[in-house]
């Protein structure tokens, strides 16, 4: 049946009374908006991820700094990769 | 969830969220904007008077949208020979695509169980088991219904030169 009727209920999806939709359920008249949601919230996370990692980097190197008892201005403290290479 | 009752601010707001859909279901049934306009009015009157009897067997939805046919079934039963008055203006008209009064005037050439069993599937999106509750017809009497309507819109359609 809906092989039968894949071009009509495309056309009368597309051409029906627009104000029509407003009633449908948020799923049939965007059915995209499950995908793109997804994306977008994906794409959220890892922004949100990669902003905590750097976060969690300067922080770890104020600390490592705090115990070392450097005192040093937030310009001119060196990258954590060069201070934990340093320890090492 | 809202809470029915009679008072104004309640009924404003069942009136707020469905007159759209009864409305542009009674437009389908008629074909005529005027005519749903008023026949909607009637709909959601009857609908105030008869709130307080709403017993919950159905959803508010669904008997909103069982008073709203049977007022649009009367009217065509009333007005059965009388040919419908255009229900666009010249300005409607260029604002509707070809294929949109294509569409209105395929389903007028239809049957008006028909009519509205597809007006309810397209224009208002319902599911088979929500048609069978306003329809009040069981389910599979609706599928097979709606596949030979389909099939009978898809013959006007066609005939009108579009491919569907």
């Amino acid at each position: 049946m809906n092989n039968d009727f894949k071009k009509l209920d495309a056309f009368m999806g597309k051409h029906a009374p627009q104000a029509a939709l407003t009633s449908r359920p948020l799923k049939q008249q965007y059915p995209w908006m499950g995908q793109s949601l997804l994306a977008m919230g994906l794409a959220c996370l890892i922004i949100f991820g990669i902003f905590m990692k750097g976060n969690n980097e300067n922080e770890s190197a104020l600390v490592l700094y705090q115990t070392l008892s450097l005192d040093l201005t937030e310009s001119e403290m060196p990258e954590l990769e060069e201070v934990t290479s340093f320890l090492e | 969830m809202l809470r029915l009752g009679k008072s104004d601010e309640e009924f404003q707001e069942i009136y707020r969220i469905h007159q759209g859909g009864v409305r542009r279901t009674l437009q389908g049934m008629t074909g005529n904007s005027s005519i749903a306009e008023e026949l909607t009015q009637e709909a959601f009157i009857k609908a105030w008077k008869g709130l307080p009897l709403f017993g919950f067997q159905s959803s508010l939805k669904t008997w909103l949208y069982k008073v709203a046919i049977n007022i649009g079934r009367d009217w065509l039963r009333t007005h059965k020979h009388h040919s419908l008055p255009e229900s666009h203006s010249i300005e409607e008209k260029s604002e509707a695509s070809a294929e949109t009064q294509a569409i209105q005037e395929a389903l007028q050439e239809l049957q008006e169980e028909t009519r509205t069993l597809l007006v309810l599937h397209y224009y208002e999106g319902m599911k088979l088991l929500e048609i069978s509750k306003v329809l009040e017809v069981p389910v599979g009497t609706i599928k097979s219904r709606l596949h030979g309507a389909k099939r009978s819109l898809q013959k006007i359609l066609m005939e009108k030169g579009f491919n569907v």
